[in-house]
């Protein structure tokens, strides 16, 4: 599904990404932890295309070719999607319509008509529920005014509609209280398939309680250090990162 | 993208609002004359415009003004009363050169030779609180014999309306219009005031328009305008709001969308002259290419007009690095309890919520329309009238995006 092949990437000039490789088969969940400002989010803007990043080597392989040169829009619709770690607010566009327009964009894209207005409205009402979201939300302006834990709740109710085929989760656990954590963790494993793949960004252990990992990759320094199993979280979650960080005798 | 501050780099003498107008293009263009294609192609145009208006049944009346004179057989009164005042001809304007305003206001006189007062009748069905908005639209032609209407609206006590003026011209051919509007108010009265020209006319690039607006508010009044502006060379609107009575509000809106190598000029004037009057101006541009806009605004209080509320806003969105935006909000205050802002912002399209856009699929587009979209909608807002405009913007934005 994606293949991050040694990719070296900076921001401003900087350099944060120092040689990144990480392969995502179809069908798993991967989870990504480390330290604040370890390049996590760097990461998951790489694969979605933020303008930011600027890729200096590697490739990055959706499905078998190359995903350098799409814009985000064509990685979007080529099945990449981002649930963003700041979810941006974008007043005076109505949340539901960009929410059908996003819909639609994807139908064309798989040579599909526009989707009537009434079935979208079904489908909206259940993928609502899912994340327990009022559908007033709808006719708001996209995330504009909404608290932390209604933005992420709205960017895992884009993921339930657009139902793309890899997923990046950047910390969409904070800002989350217990509850609402279970009802969007909830959500992301209904759309758990054999043919999907998620790549999850966390901090914290708690949310892999939830939806559990195939494979967990410490990341530091722009850099995957370990991958282990699920336990490798457990042992995070115990430890701290500091002892991962020790130069290997 | 460039901002001059004015403040700083020009005099500020507060009352000139000419300073910044360029006529050096003016002077160098050459004017329409009658040719008989043109004439059918508008009246053509005029026709359908009139179709398209009664088959929407969105007008009770529309009044059709050719050359600066009405046409009674193209226009349908129901709720306005028709009367003409003739200016006085001894008033020669070449001897009021004084100030480039009052030559504008001299040669409108004495070309269009009389003044078309049109007055709202009173509302007899309606009760105290109730009233029912009259809807007229005014579709004002001009084919080249004549470039000047001068126009002045009463407006009853406690009436309610909605005024739209539409310019109709012919396409692809230089001329100059220019128009003068007076609207008083009496007491209670609420107007809506829709400013257009009929949109999407790609070749109005030899075309010059001024107009000169002014308009009178009594006591609780409620005024609303909503200026369309769009590509031609020149264009310099200027707009005057008098408070005579307390308690009355006026808020005035601006659309532009320039494409081309277009320079507009819009000069407002706020008198808060009497107590707790309430004022806004929201004026949104867009620019592309070689344009140019200029937004002056000016709010004057009184000493006498304590309890005022002003605010004034103006924020463009620049799509190429040679166009400009010219923003100078002033504020002219002699009284103590008031409440005045303003705010002028030049920038581009966000690039955060761009990005946003597409990384769900959306093209770069479409993202940008919807977000073209969402900056123009609030100054479509109290125009339930202006949906078809609001729709020609888009297009047009389509078109040049
Ligand atoms: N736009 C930017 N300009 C400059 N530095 C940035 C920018 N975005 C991120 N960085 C820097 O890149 C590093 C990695 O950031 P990020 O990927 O957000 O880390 P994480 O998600 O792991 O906390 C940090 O040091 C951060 O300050
Ligand atoms: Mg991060």
């Amino acid at each position: 599904m994606l293949e991050i092949k040694n990719v070296v990437a900076s921001i401003n000039g900087v350099k944060i990404l120092k040689g990144t490789s990480l392969t995502i088969k179809p069908g798993e969940v991967h989870a990504v932890m480390g330290p604040n400002g370890s390049g996590k989010s760097t990461l998951s803007k790489l694969v979605s295309g933020h303008p930011d990043v600027e890729i200096e080597s590697g490739d990055i392989l959706f499905n078998g070719e190359s995903i350098l040169d799409d814009d985000p829009d064509i990685r979007a619709l080529k099945g990449v999607f981002m649930a963003f770690q700041y979810p941006v607010e974008v007043p005076g566009v109505q949340n539901g319509s960009f929410l059908r327009m996003a819909y639609n964009a994807k139908r064309k894209y798989k040579g599909l008509d526009e989707v009537d207005p009434m079935d979208f409205e079904e489908l909206i009402q259940e993928k609502l529920k899912w994340v327990g979201m009022n559908e007033s939300f709808l006719d708001r302006p996209l995330n504009q005014g909404f608290s932390g834990g209604e933005k992420k709740r709205n960017e895992i109710l884009q993921l339930a509609v657009l139902e793309p085929m890899l997923s990046i989760l950047d910390e969409t656990d904070s800002g989350l209280d217990i509850d609402a954590l279970r009802t969007v963790s909830e959500a992301v494993n209904r759309m758990i398939t054999k043919e999907r793949s998620f790549l999850v960004i966390t901090h914290y252990q708690r949310l892999l309680n939830h939806i559990v990992p195939d494979v967990v990759h410490i990341f530091s320094e722009g850099k995957i250090i370990k991958t282990g199993d699920k336990t490798l979280a457990l042992e995070v979650e115990e430890k701290g990162y500091d002892w991962l960080l020790q130069p290997v005798s | 993208m460039k901002i001059i501050d004015f403040q700083e780099k020009i005099h500020n003498d507060k009352t000139d609002m000419w300073r910044f107008t360029n006529f050096s293009k003016l002077k160098k263009a050459t004017f329409l004359e009658e040719n008989e294609s043109e004439l059918c192609d508008i009246e053509s145009k005029i026709e359908s415009i009139i179709e398209d208006h009664k088959a929407a049944n969105r007008f009770d009346d529309f009044i059709v003004i050719i050359d600066g004179q009405v046409d009674n057989s193209l226009s349908g009164v129901q709720n306005v009363s028709v009367d003409f005042v003739e200016f006085d001809s001894s008033e020669n304007f070449v001897d009021s050169i004084v100030t480039s305003d009052l030559i504008l206001d001299s040669s409108n006189k004495t070309w269009s030779k009389k003044q078309i007062v049109l007055n709202l009748e009173p509302d007899t069905e309606s009760t105290d609180n109730e009233c029912v908005q009259k809807r007229i639209k005014l579709i004002i032609v001009s084919t080249g014999n004549n470039n000047s209407v001068n126009i002045h609206i009463n407006c009853p006590e406690k009436s309610e309306s909605a005024w739209t003026l539409l310019e109709v011209f012919p396409e692809q051919s230089s001329f100059i219009q220019n128009h003068q509007l007076t609207v008083n108010q009496l007491d209670g009265s609420k107007v809506n005031i829709v400013y257009l020209k009929s949109l999407g006319q790609d070749n109005l690039s030899d075309s010059y328009h001024f107009l000169s607006s002014r308009i009178k508010l009594g006591k609780n009044c409620k005024l609303k305008t909503l200026d369309c502006m769009e590509n031609s060379s020149f264009t310099r609107h200027k707009l005057c709001v008098d408070f005579d009575g307390e308690d009355s509000t006026a808020d005035l809106f601006g659309i532009g969308l320039f494409k081309e190598e277009t320079a507009q000029h819009t000069h407002i004037q706020i008198n808060h002259r009497v107590k707790n009057c309430t004022s806004s101006q929201l004026y949104k541009h867009m620019l592309f290419n070689r344009a140019s806009a200029e937004f002056a605004g000016l709010v004057s209080v009184s000493e006498g007009a304590s309890g005022t509320l002003s605010n004034q806003s103006n924020p463009n969105l620049v799509f190429s690095d040679d166009a400009r935006a010219y923003s100078r909000p002033q504020l002219n205050i002699l009284n103590d309890d008031v409440q005045c802002n303003h705010g002028a912002t030049v920038g581009q399209i966000d690039e955060l919520s761009l990005f946003y856009l597409k990384s769900r699929g959306v093209s770069e587009k479409e993202a940008k329309l919807v977000l073209l979209k969402g900056f123009i909608e609030d100054v479509f807002n109290d125009f339930s009238e202006c949906e078809q405009e609001k729709s020609s913007y888009l297009e047009e934005l389509r078109k040049v995006l």
